[in-house]
């Protein structure tokens, strides 16, 4: 979609249309970018979303002069998903539940806790790796976007990402069989600082 | 090109598209429900700093106009005494008022026709308040307003010469006194001047007749300085020991601030 497409310059009416356009049209895939980013907490993700939506509107006639507004408005919402983070990181790192026996390949209950156990492992990275795994992985962005949106190099990129990954596979182990070159077996259900 | 994704990257990927949720329901309208607190939260704050300003401008200009209407500040030694703008925040700013029985021929210069728009009382001139209206004579028809009730205390300084060889006592009426006092030294540090730090009563004793001339004449000058309620009226006695009545006037502090 773009709805910068629809002129360089649009009326009020025309930008409050534009921008419910845009809400129905993104709110489910920015929602569950907010809710990823957050650490699947629900309210805060809600809050999140609706403040860095809010923020749009306000400007969203010269977002929509750069083209498609969803890539500025995700940026919006991961620098604000970092600021909120930056407010909250005194907060300690909660340890997971133990797993117990790792989920057996081909088992959809283990596969659902599989999931859920990256995810939440997901939540306890620092936000700016966090950032780069929901852009990288949910938004499918390459490293190069990755870069652009969250304004840092790609060698910056690459190295968060490689930290973040290196993390997750202490805290998440692999699902089935020890992964290549990973040289890390299965937590014991606790996260380990590094 | 893309690399090939390894085991852990699949899964997590897979785990986020997993994640994926409906938005909460009502999100257009939370958000303008948002939009309309922000818009409030920005006029609040819009109203707020116009009434600050508003507050703040008309004693500011005012004490700006004073200036340019007599030629700037005296040089010389007003070098050594602050300029006479005021505010009841800055009360540290404010001039002296000269002790009782100091002699200065003068303290700089005022417009040669000063005393056109200064109103008199004995040998004591009001500079420039016929102009500003900041002291008027008493009027024998009924008595001043009082305090103006939610006033609050502002100080006000002005310039008053007295001619050579007279004594002036300025007291303020018994009734004034809750609302009104002349100050005698600014030396309050940087808090603001409460009633109780000013006089009731201040003698100006100009320089004896034989001194030379100043730059305003023969005269002495003085900056007079003073709390006031603001919007009040107070009437001040003016004595000297050639009267045989004290002269009469009231000191004034507007609305819109002090004039000076």
């Amino acid at each position: 979609m773009s709805v910068g497409d629809q002129g360089d310059v649009i009326g009020a009416e025309d930008a409050a249309a534009s921008f419910e356009y845009f809400v129905d049209g993104s709110s489910a895939r920015l929602f569950t970018m907010a809710l990823l980013l957050t650490g699947r907490q629900r309210v805060e993700a809600e809050d999140l979303l609706q403040g860095v939506l809010e923020r749009a509107y306000r400007r969203w006639r010269r977002i929509c002069q750069n083209g498609d507004p969803e890539p500025y408005v995700r940026q919006m919402l991961v620098n604000a998903s970092v600021d909120r983070w930056r407010l909250l990181r005194r907060r300690p790192e909660e340890p997971l539940p133990a797993a117990g026996a790792g989920p057996a390949a081909g088992d959809q209950a283990s596969e659902i806790a599989d999931r859920d156990l990256l995810l939440r492992a997901l939540a306890l990275l620092p936000a700016g790796q966090r950032a780069v795994l929901v852009l990288r992985y949910f938004n499918d962005l390459s490293e190069a976007q990755t870069a652009a949106t969250l304004g840092c190099s790609v060698g910056s990129v690459k190295s968060q990402a490689s930290r973040a990954l290196a993390r997750l596979r202490v805290i998440a182990g692999p699902a089935a069989g020890p992964e290549p070159g990973s040289g890390a077996g299965r937590g014991d259900g606790a996260v380990r600082h590094e | 090109m893309r690399c090939v994704m390894s085991d852990l990257e699949r899964r997590l990927r897979a785990a986020m598209i997993a994640a994926a949720e409906q938005p909460p329901a009502g999100l257009m309208q939370a958000i303008r429900r948002r939009h309309r607190r922000h818009i409030r939260r920005v006029g609040a704050a819009c109203v707020a700093a116009v009434a600050a300003v508003a507050i703040a401008v008309p004693p500011v200009a005012h004490a700006l106009r004073a200036g340019h209407a007599t030629g700037g500040q005296p040089a010389g030694p007003a070098a050594t005494r602050p300029a006479p703008a005021l505010s009841s925040s800055a009360p540290a700013a404010v001039p002296t008022t000269p002790s009782a029985d100091a002699c200065q021929p003068s303290v700089g210069q005022l417009a040669s026709n000063w005393r056109d728009g200064s109103l008199r009382a004995g040998p004591v001139w009001f500079v420039y308040a016929r102009r500003e209206g900041y002291v008027r004579l008493a009027s024998s028809a009924g008595a001043p307003p009082g305090p103006h009730r939610g006033g609050k205390p502002e100080v006000g300084v002005m310039i008053v010469e007295v001619d050579y060889g007279f004594r002036a006592v300025l007291t303020v009426a018994a009734s004034a006194r809750p609302y009104f006092r002349f100050l005698d030294g600014f030396t309050n540090g940087s808090g603001p001047y409460p009633l109780r730090d000013g006089l009731d009563s201040l003698t100006l004793a100009a320089c004896p007749r034989g001194t030379p001339p100043g730059d305003n004449g023969r005269v002495s000058d003085y900056y007079l300085g003073f709390i006031i309620k603001r919007g009040s009226e107070a009437p001040v006695a003016v004595r000297t020991a050639t009267a045989a009545r004290p002269v009469r006037v009231i000191f004034t502090c507007r609305r819109r601030g002090c004039n000076t």
